[in-house]
């Protein structure tokens, strides 16, 4: 084997590599194509064998006519539910990002009396699941909970919003604090000197230049949001896409594939963010500080 | 346009003392330059008087006025840095424009002055590029452009050429010599390198390890170093520093005795021991001892030539002594000769506390 350059790998490892990785996604690539080819189809595709199959635009007519699936003939409001679960996962990804961006810069900057304790209590938070919190979270919802059921309703938003939020912040604040602790002083120093103030140095010189970080966490909380559903199944009073799908799950008889529909379309930006933030975290060193 | 005057300052972080009580008055419109090796608190002094850091004790005054707890932004000091530290998202008007951004400069008056520090500095050109785009010398110059566009009172450089390659060095360090004569702004230059400091100061205050150790013009710091520290730090190479002993009538580097002119020894009379130095272009290498001139026999251990003149490095006994000779003299490794050096030309050290004896 004649010797490369370092960072050249020999084809053959190369092919190897592929070989194991394709290998290890199959089973998940699988699941993910039963599940859209079935949202097009009569029946649900759980084999190989596709003679009673057939493919039709039918279950995500219903979908977007709001039919739900246990009695095929009651209707419910589809957009509303896309509406409140956008409105949850920008809500999550918008205070993660702020609180993040911000402690981690205090963090990562400022010396305070209880800097390392904060990070480290941090660090503990982040090890415990959400469900395990959510006894005292409830407590903390009822003790502030407004009686009328208008009121509520809003508050429900919001405090999801800041519960499920609170669940996100200390990996954000920590991925932060790294990125913050990247960034040379002597750039902050000289917006100092320039005559800017720290909230302005944080956001007109040190934000632009981490802002492949920001992304990221936005990200991350925007698909935090989206997916929970244990936090806005016990708070939210409004449905979400996630708590729509799991209510029809709950019947015995129910039609799967417009079921499926509702699965492909609930899945679809978190495909899509996750293939778009891939490519943004390769980015982050190759063209995230130059000097 | 400011003086500034330091009374005092200690700085600490956390255990370490960075500064001990130093105390440097600087005038209106002068180049001062901050000259130390590294670890010696000259930035530091330096972040001081920006405002970065607070002393821990001490006041600083602009022009009479306390500002020892201004923040940054509200004194009005220009400040180039090591790295430049320029804006990388920016491009350079921006990065230029950034201060005046800040305080809320109308358009057509930031447009005017960036291009006329744009102008003065020679980068009109480069205002649509960002700053990976261009070479370490073209940065540098945005970076001083960003510090003069506020038009500041006081002009910091930290270092400001090290990051520059020998020969645009030169160019650059004279640029910025007749930069600050032409607007007069009072300067103050951090630097490691002695050269650069002798080359483009009006005044050298010289620092090792938080402490002030002499202040003066360059002539002054170099002819007439205060300390022994000045003398082995500044020049290239550095002044020659001989622990001598002294009997009372004769003088004794190691075990080899020679003798001085009475006039000298009336000088170090009453002293057991003290430092002698001279500087190595001042030290004549011949076979006999002149007038008035201290003399000692060594021994030439290697010659290294430099072009112009050559180092000659002789020995006494383990003692070994840089002699700067001009090129056109031959000498032969090997080869006993005697050092001489006018008893003008010595500096006199005390033993002890390394301060230059004040005797003339």
């Amino acid at each position: 084997m004649s010797l490369g350059d370092v960072e050249v790998r020999s084809k053959s490892r190369q092919i190897f590599y592929s070989i194991i990785l394709i290998a290890f996604s199959v089973p998940v690539i699988m699941a993910f194509s039963m599940l859209v080819l079935s949202s097009f189809a009569n029946q649900m595709v759980t084999n190989f064998d596709f003679s009673k199959v057939r493919f039709t635009l039918r279950n995500w007519q219903l979908l977007f006519q709001g039919r739900i699936a246990i009695t095929g003939g009651l209707r419910e409001n589809i957009f509303l539910y896309l509406i409140s679960t956008a409105i949850v996962a920008l809500g999550v990804a918008i205070v993660t990002t702020l609180v993040g961006t911000l402690s981690g810069y205090a963090i990562s900057r400022i010396r305070f009396k209880g800097r390392k304790f904060v990070l480290l209590m941090m660090l503990m938070l982040h090890a415990l699941p959400g469900s395990i919190l959510i006894v005292g979270v409830y407590f903390l919802y009822r003790l502030w909970m407004p009686t009328s059921l208008n009121a509520l309703r809003y508050f429900s938003f919001f405090y999801v919003i800041v519960a499920r939020a609170a669940l996100e912040v200390p990996l954000s604040v920590w991925l932060m604090k790294g990125f913050f602790d990247l960034l040379p002083w002597e750039i902050e120093w000289s917006a100092l000197v320039d005559g800017a103030s720290r909230l302005k140095t944080w956001a007109k010189i040190m934000m632009p230049l981490i802002k492949p970080g920001v992304v990221a966490i936005l990200i991350f909380g925007f698909l935090a949001g989206w997916q929970d559903i244990i936090y806005v199944r016990t708070f939210l009073i409004d449905k979400t896409l996630a708590t729509f799908i799991e209510s029809n799950l709950e019947a015995e008889m129910a039609y799967m594939p417009l079921l499926a529909a509702a699965a492909t379309l609930y899945l679809l930006p978190t495909i899509f963010f996750y293939i778009s933030s891939q490519k943004l975290l390769f980015k982050v060193y190759a063209g995230g500080i130059r000097r | 346009m400011a003086s500034i005057v330091l009374e005092n300052i200690t700085k600490k972080f956390g255990k370490v003392t960075a500064l001990d009580g130093v105390n440097l008055q600087i005038d209106d419109g002068e180049f001062i330059v901050l000259l130390g090796p590294s670890g010696s608190g000259k930035t530091t002094l330096m972040y001081l008087i920006a405002g970065i850091y607070r002393p821990t004790s001490g006041r600083i005054l602009f022009d009479g006025r306390d500002v020892t707890n201004l923040p940054p932004k509200e004194r009005n000091v220009g400040l180039v840095f090591q790295n430049w530290a320029l804006y990388p998202h920016m491009k350079v008007f921006d990065n230029i424009a950034f201060p005046l951004t800040l305080k809320k400069t109308d358009r057509n008056t930031i447009q005017q002055r960036v291009h006329e520090v744009a102008s003065m500095l020679k980068i009109e050109a480069l205002l649509e590029r960002y700053p990976w785009q261009l070479s370490g010398g073209q940065q540098q110059r945005v970076a001083i452009a960003r510090a003069l566009v506020k038009q500041p009172q006081i002009l910091l450089f930290d270092e400001p050429l090290s990051n520059l390659d020998a020969l645009l060095r030169i160019g650059v360090r004279t640029e910025l010599k007749r930069l600050q004569k032409d607007l007069k702004i009072t300067s103050v230059y951090v630097t490691h390198d002695q050269a650069e400091a002798l080359a483009i100061a009006d005044r050298i205050a010289v620092i090792n390890n938080g402490k002030l150790i002499q202040v003066g013009t360059p002539e002054e710091i170099y002819y007439k170093p205060r300390h022994t520290f000045v003398a082995g730090f500044v020049g290239n190479p550095p002044a020659n520093l001989l622990n001598v002993e002294f009997d009372g009538t004769k003088l004794t580097i190691q075990t080899k005795t020679f003798q001085a002119p009475v006039e000298l020894l009336q000088k170090i009379s009453g002293r057991r021991r003290i430092v002698l130095g001279f500087r190595p272009e001042k030290g004549i290498l011949l076979d006999r001892i002149t007038e008035n001139a201290v003399g000692i026999e060594v021994q030439i251990y290697e010659v290294e030539s430099m072009g112009r003149e050559q180092i000659v490095t002789v020995s006494i006994e383990q003692t070994m002594v840089k002699v700067l000779r001009p090129s056109e003299e031959k000498f032969q490794v090997g080869q006993r000769l005697f050092l001489c050096v006018d008893i003008k030309d010595l500096m006199l050290f005390d033993f002890d506390t390394n301060e230059a004896l004040d005797v003339q």
